[in-house]
């Protein structure tokens, strides 16, 4: 288990990280999210112990870790393994010497290395691409060769910075599948930061939700997509992305509207027919999508009521009480 | 009178060959670690270390600021205390390594800056030491540029050893002043040009033609 207590980290004078309390579980994939700027990346620097905290401790079991100096340090660090939005590969080797590379490092002999090469390789599917130069392969099979290499070592935490970022969805798809099975074949702890909500979604049991420097949520990925306390996190959550919002704001402005979020319980059941019939509602629906999380169905609505405020109120109140998050939209 | 011009030019050529070479080998022990140093020092790289980076670079711009006329000059009581005498090739060959060094440690510094910074964080993060990552990691990604500004270094060389020629340094500057100028031997002079041109084009050619292959090899063309 990985545990952060109060963290705190500025760059020149600007507080990046302010008072950061975490707790990542052994074994698991846990998704980190935040707006561009919100320090997941200085984060997982202070995780990865390449650069130290101005206060605060970080544990790995039990262990305190961000003290440490020299040969521990090393020692605690050959621990991880870390993969990049831009893959950083070596152009200079193919893809035999760029998995090859952490095991020369750690001085392993000839014959090792190969064995453990095509081991990795063939982990990650790219067995018949062993002597290909770099430049040859798809930004999928890039991110692939940067998690062999990665994984060289036998790293137990595994610590992914935007991952998938910089791939389409299809491949981002199959990048998070891969990490997946890796996770259920030679259990490993994943830290996956990230803006994209949709990775976590597919991907992460646990999230943490960081904004200015702070986690304002830390839950279940099921929880925390079904119950979203923070505006900031139903804002990741939300499918509703800008383009979106920018057609909603060209509606008419003297209507209410409602974003709704279905747990994986309510999002089963006709609770919005009903609702019309009892209350007498008339509902304009603008937006609506559904996703399984962790094989869940949740779902998401963005709705119009153009009805009398009172029967609005009842109307939320019956919502609420059947496990559906309402949230008011100020378009 | 023309095999004769030809015959006279053999020996100064393989002079100039033994400057160049020589100057090319001592310059490059002086200015590639000068150059890793420098890069490596500078603020935001790998073992920062402003003062000696600043100290460094300063030393470094005076001695290119020198016009190469006057370091040969400069250059007669170190050639003699270093290799006994002030005048023939392998005396030339201390001015010109002089003279080459802090250009080669400059080109060498901004080779390695070229290497994207994140690369180097992703070596540090898989443990490398700092020796491993200027070794293994930056040398090898900032090989193409590596090569060519050897071969621009030599280059250079092959022209300052002509101009080194003037004062004593003997190979074919030497000869084509001696004879092309002072004698009015025309086709000697035009025959000393020529073997400098052609030892120019054959350094461009074979640096450009190994950039080439590295980067076929990295699939980069
Ligand atoms: N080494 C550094 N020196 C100075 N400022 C830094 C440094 N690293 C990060 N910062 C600053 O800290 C803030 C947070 O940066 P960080 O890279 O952690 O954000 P992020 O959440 O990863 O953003 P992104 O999603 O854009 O990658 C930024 O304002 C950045 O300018
Ligand atoms: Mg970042």
């Amino acid at each position: 288990m990985i545990v952060l207590e109060k963290i705190t980290k500025s760059y020149n004078g600007l507080q990046v990280l302010n008072d950061i309390s975490l707790e990542i579980q052994p074994n698991v994939i846990h998704g980190i999210i935040g707006k561009s700027g919100a320090g997941k990346s200085t984060l997982l620097r202070l995780l990865s112990l390449l650069d130290a905290p101005d206060s605060g401790e970080i544990f790995f079991n039990g262990d305190r870790v961000d003290n440490l100096k020299g040969k521990e340090l090393l020692n605690r660090r050959r621990q991880f393994g870390m993969i990049f939005q831009n893959f950083n590969l070596f152009s200079s080797r193919n893809v035999f010497r760029n998995v090859a590379y952490p095991l020369e490092i750690a001085g392993q002999d000839k014959k090792t290395i190969k064995n453990r090469v095509c081991e990795l390789l063939d982990l990650v599917g790219l067995s018949d691409k062993v002597d290909y130069s770099i430049s040859k392969l798809s930004g999928g099979q890039k991110q692939r060769v940067a998690i062999a290499r990665a994984l060289a070592n036998y790293p137990k935490f595994l610590f992914c910075d935007e991952a998938t970022s910089a791939l389409d969805p299809q491949t981002t798809l199959s990048i998070l599948q891969l990490i997946k099975d890796i996770r259920n074949k030679i259990g490993l702890t994943v830290v996956m930061i990230t803006h994209q909500m949709e990775v976590v979604k597919e991907t992460c049991d646990y999230a943490s939700v960081i904004d200015d420097g702070k986690v304002i949520e830390s839950d279940t990925v099921k929880n925390l997509v079904g119950f979203p306390h923070t505006k900031i996190a139903r804002e990741f959550i939300s499918t509703l992305n800008p383009f979106e919002e920018k057609a909603l704001k060209k509606l008419s402005h003297n209507s209410i509207k409602c974003r709704l979020h279905f747990g994986s319980k309510s999002a089963t059941k006709p609770i919005l027919s009903q609702l019309i019939k009892e209350q007498q509602l008339d509902i304009n629906i603008l937006s609506g999508s559904m996703r399984t999380v962790n094989d869940e169905p949740f779902g998401e609505l963005v709705l119009e009521f153009i009805s009398p405020a009172d029967n609005l109120d009842v109307a939320i109140e019956k919502l609420e009480s059947q496990g559906i998050t309402l949230e008011r939209l100020d378009v | 009178m023309f095999s004769d011009a030809i015959q006279m030019l053999i020996e100064p050529t393989f002079s100039t060959i033994y400057m160049v070479v020589g100057s090319t080998i001592v310059s490059l022990l002086l200015g590639v670690p000068l150059g890793i140093l420098l890069c490596v020092t500078s603020a935001g790289n790998l073992i920062p270390k402003p003062m000696l980076n600043n100290i460094l670079g300063r030393v470094i711009n005076i001695l290119r600021s020198f016009p190469f006329i006057i370091l040969m000059i400069l250059a007669f009581p170190l050639s003699r205390w270093i290799v006994g005498t002030s005048i023939g090739t392998t005396a030339a060959i201390v001015p010109l390594s002089v003279a080459a060094a802090p250009f080669v440690a400059r080109i060498i510094e901004t080779a390695l800056k070229e290497v994207n910074p994140e690369l180097i964080q992703a070596a540090k993060a898989m443990c490398s030491s700092n020796m491993q990552i200027i070794f293994k990691a930056m040398i090898p990604e900032a090989y193409p540029s590596l090569v060519s500004g050897v071969t621009l270094t030599i280059i250079n060389i092959i022209g300052y050893s002509a101009m080194s020629g003037a004062v004593g340094g003997g190979g074919l500057g030497d000869v084509a002043i001696r004879y092309g100028y002072q004698r009015f031997r025309v086709d000697i002079m035009i025959g000393a040009v020529f073997a400098i041109i052609l030892m120019v084009e054959l350094t461009q050619f074979l640096g450009d033609r190994i950039v080439g292959n590295i980067m076929k090899k990295r699939g980069l063309i």
